[in-house]
């Protein structure tokens, strides 16, 4: 592939499948906090084998395919499986929902619930940013508008109340080991 | 933990996903992401929080319009100006607003003035019509009073909001309800249900009015709870409570006994705390405290005992989970169908049959898959109801 179409390609499966690709490896993430320094790793490792300038055009979504790649080969090894998979043969896995077991949806209930903790410590300003642009699908030009900021003031409060969250769930994690 | 990275991570996140990244940005990044395998980590952290964030069950917080008028006022709730059902603003909404020219947005205003003067005759006039505001099955909502407190209603539930200047009252007409009381000694919060009252000045209970029973456990606060049987005749008007399983019951609802249930604030014991009027003790008051649970029975008011309850499992409806410690299998069935319009039906033989766990009040089929694991058990469903019978 020349480096126009693989840009192309990735930019297509960003296109087509990138908000599933991203809920999918939510989904996995959740449940492996313990792997992601492992993944994390060997996505660092792979994103240096590849030409800077390939990843340029979108590096998300490079990041997130092969993010992808990665925990499915890891599956892949676990079950002495081929590990020579093509990514388009894996879109497939993304159409079949994942976390349909019961020890899957408990866990997921449980994380929402820690997250919904996480959620409620927030202040006000920050929790109401949080929730309406991606509950309510407000952009943040329409939250800076009803709460009196300007666009950048609603992104930097956006960032803070992730950065609450993931270090609340993060505490958790630490405190039940 | 480094929470410089964390910080830059969601960072690139918000940059990421709210606009297209200029050549410079995404070179930016690239070379971010490049730096270090904890930069990777960092990021794929937060992307799963920024996806499992619209995960979350929308009712489980406020409307819109809430965390709109909470964050306004930095934390301070903004009374609502009529009591009328809240409801969320669009996106839309907003943009068509945006798109409006200054001169028109100046009629606007005028019009905007004459509508609200309107609107606040019409509020004052629908006070104590619209003021009811229910959930039906397997839904849940949280209501912000006019002075500022916070009704968390749960699934089959309704309640009936009057407040005056002297007093809050609110009626729990139907199901369960968790109350955060705005502090204001001069006005105290009741909450009847089923003739018995629960009163408090800053505090936050929660209210269940079982066919069995009603069940009132603090979350915070004090409260005391004692008959008041001169008030008999409250109970007549009390419409029917917790539409459960076993019908038979519902009758004795009405001989209830009254009950008056009074809260203090959080702060320390006050003499002139306004929720402890004099008498209390010599009315045979039973006192409770923070993490405390009384269920009040027809037949022994006064043998009522608190309980030292799990506030956790108390309120964990707010958090769409059912907790059974040791249940009985009828009452596991009566807390469900309040979720779930296809009714379990359980057999008289299975009285006995206890259950304990943790369920999905949203996911009803987690108990159902529980409940054809028990050996004894059958489950037989139909269009129309979950028939659970011993083997």
């Amino acid at each position: 592939m020349t480096l126009n179409d693989k840009q192309a390609f990735v930019a297509d499966i960003e296109k087509q499948h990138g908000q599933r690709l991203r809920r999918f490896l939510a989904s996995r993430l959740r449940h492996r906090a313990a792997d992601v320094q492992d993944l994390a790793q060997e996505v660092f490792l792979r994103l240096l084998r590849i030409n800077h300038h390939e990843t340029i055009r979108s590096s998300e979504a490079y990041l997130y395919t092969v993010a992808f790649h990665v925990l499915h080969q890891h599956v892949l090894r676990r079950s002495a499986m081929p590990e020579t998979v093509e990514i388009t043969a894996l879109i497939n896995e993304l159409e079949s929902a994942p976390g349909s077991d019961p020890v899957t949806q408990l866990e997921t209930q449980q994380q929402l619930e820690e997250l919904q903790g996480a959620l409620q410590q927030l202040s006000p300003k920050a929790q109401a940013v949080l929730l309406l642009h991606r509950r309510d699908g407000y952009s943040l030009e329409e939250i800076g508008a009803q709460l009196g900021f300007s666009r950048a003031m609603a992104a930097k409060y956006l960032g803070k109340a992730l950065l609450h969250c993931r270090q609340r769930l993060h505490e958790n994690k630490v405190g039940t080991l | 933990m480094n929470t410089q990275i964390y910080e830059e991570a969601s960072d690139w996140i918000v940059k990421n996903r709210e606009s297209d990244l200029n050549a410079q940005e995404k070179n930016r990044f690239d070379t971010w992401l490049r730096e270090s395998p904890q930069n990777v980590r960092a990021y794929l952290e937060m992307s799963t929080v920024w996806e499992d964030v619209a995960s979350i069950d929308p009712s489980l917080n406020a409307s819109a319009a809430e965390l709109i008028a909470r964050a306004r006022s930095e934390g301070n709730i903004v009374p609502l100006e009529s009591p009328s059902p809240l409801r969320t603003r669009r996106p839309a909404e907003t943009r068509r607003r945006k798109g409006t020219a200054p001169f028109l947005r100046k009629v606007g205003l005028y019009y905007g003035l004459a509508a609200s003067a309107l609107l606040t005759l019409a509020g004052a006039w629908l006070y104590g019509q619209m003021n009811t505001y229910s959930t039906g099955v397997g839904e849940q909502r949280s209501i912000v009073l006019n002075d500022g407190s916070i009704v968390e209603l749960n699934s089959r539930s309704r309640v009936r909001v009057r407040f005056s200047d002297a007093e809050r009252d609110i009626d729990l007409i139907e199901g369960q309800a968790l109350f955060q009381v705005a502090k204001n000694p001069l006005r105290p919060f009741i909450v009847s249900a089923d003739g018995i009252h629960v009163r408090a000045v800053g505090t936050q209970f929660d209210v269940y009015r079982k066919t069995s029973g009603t069940v009132v456990t603090v979350v915070e606060g004090k409260v005391a709870v004692f008959g008041e049987p001169h008030a008999r005749s409250l109970a007549s008007h009390a419409e029917k409570g917790d539409a459960g399983v076993s019908s038979s019951s519902q009758n004795q609802n009405a001989s209830t006994l009254p009950l008056q249930v009074m809260g203090e604030g959080r702060g320390p014991r006050s003499g002139k705390d306004e929720a402890l009027a004099p008498g209390d003790s010599a009315n045979g008051a039973i006192f409770l405290a923070a993490g405390e649970q009384v269920t009040v029975t027809p037949a022994a008011t006064a043998a009522a005992s608190p309980k030292r309850a799990n506030v956790a499992a108390a309120t964990a409806w707010t958090r769409r989970s059912l907790v059974f410690d040791s249940s009985p299998l009828t009452e596991v069935a009566q807390e469900f169908n309040r979720y779930n319009t296809r009714p379990l039906v359980i057999d008289t033989q299975l009285a006995e049959f206890h259950v304990s766990g943790v369920f999905s009040s949203v996911e009803p089929s987690l108990l159902l898959r529980f409940l054809r694991g028990q050996p004894e058990l059958s489950v037989e469903e139909t269009d129309r109801e979950v028939r659970i019978s011993r083997k």
